[in-house]
């Protein structure tokens, strides 16, 4: 293996890192999880196997031949995936994280469940939730009661049946 | 069939095998560990992958590149990938087990349909929250003595800690928000 395939993966991802970082600076996207992804990955996917395609014969990019472009490709993907992956307790803190965050900040390091409680009753822990999956078009409200559209049908039913694979019952959220 | 393919090709497959991989010995974990807190047997199921996946590597790939620089190139490509196909895999368990989103489309899907103030129930904030101590304290990040809660690990700690320093990075608005 070339040393080039490493440098290229880690320049393609640091490149569309730091795209990512001055768009969200500049104006959060809306469905800005989904940009994420097509920004990480769906670029870069695609530029590379253009290139596949076209290094198929003799010809080179940088130095590389299709193999190596999709060695390259599979880094900046791994990479990518590895950061979205993680994206979403950035995007909005989670309640474990901030939960660990708050009692190191309290004066005396230790809080009682109706102290922690008493901070989450006034936020909207599960109506946030479905103001994020209506405005991805996941849930729609008919007759006063909420569907899943195709998209979402399709996620919960893969979430349900690796749950049933690995022998769990549903998360509990 | 293997052998007739290009050794780094033979890499790339092997590789990509590696979420499949811990997913099945995620299973068999899952079965024999019972009792342990469900993210562990997860990061176990990754470091368990690390056997089967370099063995074949060692067998298909390594074998053939020979005792070189190429080698050590070889493997921390190989190591790279693994750990961030673990990594994703890891999150993808996380969501199915933590995720409030998941949770809400996977009861609607049981249901068919549901009506507002039914999820709400379902769904209180007491639980979210109890739920939540509760994992925290099995995966010793909390410690729960003489009814209060204060840190016992700084793992999940300094993970909080990063995010918040990447959402300002990111110019998310610089309050602390809730979930």
């Amino acid at each position: 293996m070339k040393v080039e395939v490493i440098v290229y993966g880690l320049l393609l991802f640091s490149v569309s890192l730091m795209l990512h970082i001055v768009i969200w600076r500049i104006r959060l996207p809306l469905m800005s999880s989904l940009m994420l992804v097509l920004l990480l990955v769906g670029a870069p996917m695609v530029f590379g196997l253009c290139l596949m395609a076209d290094l198929c014969g003799s010809a080179r990019f940088f130095g590389l031949n299709a193999i190596e472009t999709a060695e390259a490709v599979l880094l900046q993907f791994c990479l990518s995936g590895s950061y979205i992956a993680g994206y979403p307790a950035v995007r909005v803190v989670s309640p474990s994280l901030d939960i660990l965050i708050m009692i190191a900040a309290s004066p005396n390091k230790q809080m009682g469940e109706e102290e922690i409680l008493h901070r989450y009753m006034e936020m909207r822990l599960v109506s946030a939730r479905i103001d994020d999956l209506r405005s991805y078009y996941l849930l729609v409200e008919r007759n006063g009661r909420y569907v899943l559209t195709l998209p979402a049908h399709l996620i919960a039913k893969t979430f349900l049946l690796y749950r049933r694979f690995l022998g769990l019952q549903m998360g509990r959220g | 069939m293997m052998y007739q393919m290009h050794p780094e090709l033979r890499m790339l497959l092997i590789l990509l095998l590696t979420p499949l991989t811990v997913m099945f010995l995620h299973a068999v974990l899952v079965r024999l560990r019972r009792t342990v807190p469900p993210q562990k047997v997860a990061f176990h199921a990754s470091l368990c992958g690390v056997g089967p996946v370099f063995l074949l590597l060692w067998r298909y790939v390594f074998s053939s590149v020979g005792p070189t620089a190429n080698l050590a190139l070889t493997a921390v490509y190989c190591i790279i990938i693994y750990c961030a196909l673990s990594y994703i895999y890891f999150h993808f368990y996380n969501m199915s087990e933590t995720a409030r989103r998941i949770r809400i489309l996977c009861e609607i899907e049981m249901a068919g349909s549901m009506l507002p103030e039914d999820l709400a129930s379902l769904y209180r904030t007491t639980d979210v929250v109890s739920v939540r101590l509760r994992r925290l304290v099995a995966l010793h990040q909390l410690q729960y003595v003489n009814g209060v809660y204060s840190i016992s690990g700084r793992t999940l700690y300094w993970a909080g800690k990063a995010i918040l320093c990447w959402r300002t990075v990111l110019g998310f608005e610089r309050k602390r928000v809730g979930p």
